[in-house]
């Protein structure tokens, strides 16, 4: 699965982070000693510890962690909705800025993200045409049209004057990739994008959110507690725990040799469609 | 994914209220759907239909009041005080002036009057409001202490203070009660702006561009708009009750200006002349209380439409 990312580059055999070393003019997301705090009723949580991401142009990055891991804190500080309070984040040479009063910049609006959850990420007000043809007007580049860009979902051109509420979570969801990708941006983050959706349609939006991210060479870093869903996608798997990077590398490896425990655990945690099940607490007992 | 896929992942997660018959094809749901909406059952009650019809009733009054007059509202006609008759069908009051004719014209006055001032204080209001929830921190102090102390005073008094301070005149009397009445939008406003302000959908508007001003105008306003309206319905019939008490106090409409409240506090002194305060009076209790009976029954609408997953996902 992995090679189909890699199968776009000159070189097959170069390892995902030497991407940054091709022809290629973007130098892509490089996040540095990240640290995040929250402070809740007088008392910090340490969301991020220290996190070094790179996402080199073009690569497929799989995110994963437990729920609370930092993870989407992470995302959130690469799109600029949190401050870090220590640490440089830098995209394509432009340092990313927290997001204030102000329009976010030029530069950084080529990173865009698909939400959790599909019921919230749409105006409920707007019709779908408006809210894509919206993001079509920030893109540099020529983009293809809101039908072409609903076909490239697999939604109808149709659907284009339909409100949010007329369509289900899953192609709402579609609607909102749909929307990113009419940006033509150079760095996709997709934050839990799956987790709302039932089992048969995960993977399958998964796939399709790689698609979209391939088909205008961009990058993709995608977010998920499922490793088995991330394997399908992913070059290259980050695993996060307790606001750290606890291990990172190349999907194939960390799925079938796994080197740190928390790994392990979460590897073991991926139900088995046996009907028995896998749980990290009995790892070793089934 | 072929249309019939696409149908049958509709089904499995659209929300009950918008697909109701899962059977049913999707075109089909959707006409019902527009079909139901464009008929309110909220609306279609006894009391609403009996407020819509008064309200179009007094709205007819006020466009062709110069000619269902049958005398000029400011001629004194020489019988003073004479009791409702064919001649004067509400009788005249203590200069001999026509009251079905004064009746008539003060509609152009007191409607008009409260619609301005709930337009006033719903603006005024939510812009104070929509600030103080989005931007929060000393914003929204300052805008919550300064809504804090209005609504410390009880309304009426508050209003007759200021009216008092500005001098009697309509102008004054309306400012008087916007001044009253914008907290309540503002309170309102901010509420909703706080639980919409880190939407997600809010979020991608920021990602895309848009500085704060513009999310809040183009993102988040628009969706709270139904609320407001609701809430100016609602307090119309209020509006209309405290304006005609600030005349009634003789802070209001000045004479010879025909205005209801007014026209009660002259009829009050002469009980005796029971038609000087009882037909102003009836035409105040008839728009309130069309007004109160429409506006409850747009707000039923609202939460209807709202709860039947029209705005799920909110």
């Amino acid at each position: 699965m992995g090679g189909s990312v890699i199968d776009r580059d000159k070189d097959k055999n170069v390892k995902p982070l030497d991407f940054r070393t091709a022809a290629d003019i973007r130098s892509g997301l490089h996040l540095r000693d990240i640290v995040v705090d929250y402070t809740m009723g007088g008392r910090t949580v340490h969301a991020v510890r220290g996190v070094d991401l790179d996402v080199a142009p073009g690569e497929v990055v799989g995110l994963v962690g437990e729920s609370g891991c930092g993870k989407s804190t992470l995302a959130k500080v690469i799109c600029g909705l949190v401050e870090p309070v220590a640490g440089t984040a830098v995209y394509d040479d432009t340092p990313i800025t927290p997001l204030k009063f102000r329009s976010r910049p030029m530069e950084l609006r080529r990173i865009q993200m698909v939400f959790q959850n599909p019921y919230a990420s749409l105006n409920p007000r707007r019709t779908v045409r408006s809210q894509i043809e919206e993001a079509r007007a920030i893109s540099p580049v020529p983009v293809p049209s809101v039908e072409e860009l609903l076909a490239s979902v697999e939604l109808d051109a149709s659907d284009a004057d339909k409100l949010p509420h007329q369509f289900s979570g899953g192609q709402r969801q579609r609607i909102a990739i749909a929307r990113a990708m009419a940006t033509t941006p150079t760095l996709l983050i997709g934050d839990e994008p799956i987790a709302s959706l039932d089992a048969s349609l995960q993977a399958k939006t998964a796939i399709l959110m790689k698609k979209a991210a391939a088909r205008s060479d961009a990058s993709l870093l995608f977010i998920s507690h499922d490793l088995s869903i991330v394997r399908l996608i992913a070059t290259r798997i980050v695993v996060m725990n307790k606001g750290q990077v606890v291990e990172t590398g190349p999907t194939e490896e960390i799925w079938n040799h796994p080197r740190e425990e928390y790994t392990k655990n979460l590897l073991d945690a991926i139900p088995v469609p046996d009907g028995l099940g896998h749980l990290p607490a009995y790892h070793g007992e089934n | 994914m072929s249309e019939n896929t696409i149908t049958a992942t509709a089904r499995g997660k659209q929300p009950v209220a918008t697909s109701p018959k899962g059977d049913v094809p999707d075109k089909v749901v959707r006409k019902m759907t527009k079909r139901r909406f464009s008929v309110p059952a909220a609306l279609r009650t006894p009391l609403a239909i009996i407020g819509l019809i008064v309200l179009a009733l007094w709205v007819l009054v006020i466009i062709f009041a110069p000619l269902l007059e049958p005398h000029d509202p400011l001629d004194q006609l020489g019988t003073r005080l004479s009791a409702p008759s064919g001649d004067y069908w509400f009788g005249t009051d203590t200069l001999g002036r026509d009251i079905f004719s004064r009746v008539i014209a003060a509609s152009r006055v007191s409607i008009p009057s409260s619609i301005v001032l709930v337009i006033f204080s719903s603006v005024i209001g939510s812009l104070i409001g929509a600030m103080a929830g989005y931007f929060g921190g000393w914003i929204d102090e300052a805008f919550m202490r300064v809504t804090d102390l209005v609504f410390a005073f009880p309304s009426t008094i508050l209003a007759m203070v200021i009216s008092a301070a500005l001098g009697p005149s309509i102008q004054n009397a309306i400012i008087a009660v916007v001044l009253v009445s914008w907290p309540t939008y503002a309170r309102l406003v901010r509420s909703l702006v706080l639980g919409l302000r880190n939407s997600e959908f809010v979020i991608v508007g920021r990602l895309l561009g848009r500085s704060s001003f513009a999310s809040l105008f183009k993102d988040i306003l628009p969706n709270i708009l139904p609320h407001i309206f609701v809430l100016m319905f609602v307090d119309l019939g209020d509006c209309l009750l405290t304006l005609s008490g600030l005349s009634f106090l003789g802070l209001g409409a000045t004479p010879p200006m025909p205005e209801w409240g007014q026209m009660v506090s002259e009829g009050v002194t002469r009980m005796t002349s029971w038609w000087l305060a009882f037909f102003p009076g009836l035409a105040i209790f008839t728009v309130v209380i069309a007004e109160n009976f429409v506006g409850d029954a747009v707000r039923d609408w609202f939460d209807r439409s709202y709860i039947s997953g029209n705005q799920e996902g909110r």
